[in-house]
């Protein structure tokens, strides 16, 4: 069988893109007009938005990066990933029946439309979009990079093509991402997505029973192992220290309810009623791929410590190698197919709302109306995006050489910045006002950028994000409270009363 | 301004006070962790007792801070009409369970750092199996009021009647 792994795990990658491909063609049909591309017409069913929202709220990030800064890094990470059951608590309870309402009211596509609804403001709407669009950028990198990686080590190790450059390998698998993306927009999008989460949950139990196997002793050998390294790394806070690993807390327990990937699906179900399934079938899937998230960087941090295994040439490669060293082959293959997932399903979750930023939500801000031909349009806006993120990830990698997960961060940052002011306190403070709105993105906009451009950084490893979204979040209720109270059209003051 | 609200701006500025305060300690070494000796693109935490002792009651108070914003964010739906008090209460009642959790993994992790002997729980030392499976668990309590209390608090009979009257109004005004 051993002799079999390349093949089988090939074969598994190749069958899940074939896959894809399929569902984008069965999707097309399916796909009439602009709000079947970007919204589904708010027709799907529970089961299929619980795992779409699952399985795009956690990506290459977490599969790849995640594997990557544990194994760097030790326990640090764990407060990126636990705290978010915080973050579904917060979109749920505040935002998932409102924008569900509203989207049903106003005929909403994106979440732009949403924020320009609620402060009657195309400024507002304007300003969302392009953060988003600017946040897609950045994530969309980190995905189309963690795709590239990951097919690299996959191919590098056949003779046939074991000389394959990062930039054929982030074509290829870009090439299916944009096929399917274009040919069947959310629709597509969003069953990839339940095909995704189940793979995903399937992989994660799998590989988390592996990975507690490797060692004699369990997860206890492997913890006693970094231990006598380094205590610090088996510790609650990590290597990171107590005070950088809390400012992730704040961030990513607020953020992930700024999502807008994840907010946009809030739109899509059916019943409001079916957010009581959306929300632990949500939960349930990232527990289990946190999981993952955990035991793979730490079993190869142990096994590095422990030199039972050399060095990885760099912290990203934690979860391929582990794979390629530990599991079965079989298992490999369908775990092959589930990083795949995991990173696609967020990779077209992105390029959907930054192509509604494109052609909906920016040409609505600026001149009043959509683009003409929006579906068509939407089709151009996601090839073109997806170019550029292309270039970007390459760029990013060729010549800063951080780590994946760490640029999928910024985007994280920016959104969870910009969005959770706005959308998450606003659609739930009638006080909030128009200033407040626009005073709130300018700056989580303005804070994230310096610090990338500058390159700043803050004491004690504090996140940038963190500090940007604090700010934000203060300013806008503070600049709510000595601005003039609004009135509120009248259809968005009784969903909020409701 | 509701007293949600009221408590989330207080929480906010507790974070902003206790960030300060820490951005006003001199870094001791190591304080974010150093390059590991011997394996390249791996790091270590270090002295972990000497960069906590730096930092550790303002540090408590950025995680309070952190966790209370949380909660009375979830607070400002839930805190209304005659249901809104008995989920205040239990919001109130998670929060002082998550204190607790918060509180018992700060003391367990100083306490190993100053050479108390940790158990193991389900595969990892005390403070950081806390960490592991206490603070998802907290988060999960959350879900359980949504599911369990979805037609109490979240979407009532009143805010379904209320939202089909908008409907059939707007589909009468077009």
């Amino acid at each position: 069988m051993e002799e079999l792994r390349q093949p089988i795990i090939l074969g598994s990658v190749a069958f899940y893109m074939v896959l894809c491909i399929g569902i984008g063609l069965w999707a097309m049909r399916k796909t009439k007009s602009a709000g079947d591309f970007f919204v589904a017409g708010r027709s799907l069913g529970p089961i299929v938005v619980g795992l779409a929202v699952f399985s795009s709220s956690l990506s290459g990030f977490g599969f790849v990066g995640g594997p990557g800064l544990v194994y760097a890094t030790g326990l640090s990470s764990l407060w990126m990933s636990t705290v978010t059951a915080f973050g579904f608590a917060i979109g749920f309870f505040l935002i998932a029946k409102r924008i569900r309402m509203i989207a049903e009211v106003r005929d909403t596509l994106s979440l732009p439309d949403i924020v320009a609804a609620r402060y009657n403001s195309e400024l507002a709407r304007g300003l969302t979009g392009v953060t988003i669009l600017l946040g897609v950028m950045g994530y969309m990198a980190t995905q189309i990079l963690a795709m590239a990686m990951v097919l690299k080590a996959l191919l590098s190790a056949t003779p046939m093509f074991a000389d394959i450059s990062l930039v054929t390998c982030a074509v290829i698998s870009t090439s299916v991402l944009i096929f399917y993306s274009v040919t069947g927009g959310i629709i597509a999008s969003v069953y990839t997505d339940l095909v995704q989460g189940s793979i995903m949950i399937v992989a994660g139990v799998l590989v988390v029973i592996t990975a507690a196997t490797v060692l004699d002793g369990g997860m206890t050998e492997v913890s006693q192992i970094i231990f006598a390294d380094d205590p610090e790394a088996i510790m609650p806070f990590g290597t990171v220290g107590a005070v950088g690993v809390l400012s992730w807390f704040f961030l990513f327990g607020f953020g992930l309810a700024g999502q807008p990937h994840i907010i946009t699906k809030m739109m899509m179900n059916r019943r409001i009623e079916d957010n009581k399934i959306i929300l632990p079938m949500s939960m349930l899937g990232y527990a289990v791929a946190v999981l993952l998230w955990v035991s793979v960087g730490l079993v190869m941090r142990a096994v590095v410590v422990g030199d039972m295994l050399t060095p990885l040439e760099a912290a990203d490669q934690a979860a391929p190698v582990f794979l390629s060293q530990y599991a079965h082959p079989l298992l490999a293959g369908i775990v092959f197919a589930g990083l795949f997932a995991a990173i696609m399903s967020t990779a077209d979750a992105f390029l959907n709302i930054g192509a509604a930023a494109v052609v909906h939500d920016i040409p609505k801000a600026v001149r009043g109306m959509a683009m003409k031909a929006e579906l068509a349009s939407a089709r151009w806006a996601t090839v073109i995006i997806s170019l550029i993120a292309t270039g970007f990830a390459l760029y990013a990698h060729y010549g800063s050489g951080q780590l994946v997960a760490l640029l999928g961060a910024f985007g994280w940052g920016t959104f969870a910045a910009a969005i959770v002011p706005v959308v998450v306190i606003g659609l739930n403070w009638k006080r909030a006002t128009r200033p407040a709105a626009i005073t709130a993105i300018v700056f989580s906009l303005l804070i994230n950028l310096a610090f990338q451009i500058f390159g700043w950084s803050l004491p004690y490893a504090m996140h940038p994000g963190f500090l940007a979204l604090l700010v934000s979040m203060i300013l806008f209720i503070l600049v709510s409270l000595v601005t003039p109270e609004e009135e509120i059209t009248k259809d968005i003051n009784r969903i909020m009363e409701l | 301004m509701s007293n949600a609200m009221k408590l989330l701006l207080i929480n906010l500025l507790i974070v902003l006070g206790a960030t300060v305060w820490i951005a006003l300690i001199p870094e001791p070494t190591g304080a974010a962790g150093m390059a590991h000796k011997s394996i390249a693109g791996m790091r270590k935490g270090g002295d972990g007792l000497a960069r906590l002792s730096a930092i550790f009651v303002p540090a408590l108070l950025l995680q309070y801070g952190t966790l209370s914003a949380i909660l009375s964010l979830i607070l400002v739906p839930l805190w209304r009409g005659p249901q809104g008090k008995s989920a205040a209460a239990f919001i109130h009642a998670v929060s002082a369970l998550s204190v607790v959790v918060w509180l018992a993994i700060m003391f367990t992790y100083k306490g190993t750092l100053e050479g108390d002997d940790m158990p193991y729980l389900l595969g990892f030392p005390l403070p950081s199996a806390l960490t592991v499976y206490a603070v998802w668990g907290v988060g999960l309590l959350l879900s359980f009021l949504y599911v369990f209390g979805f037609e109490k608090y979240v979407y009532t009979k009143e805010d379904r009647e209320g939202f089909e009257a908008l409907l059939k109004d707007q589909a009468r005004d077009t």
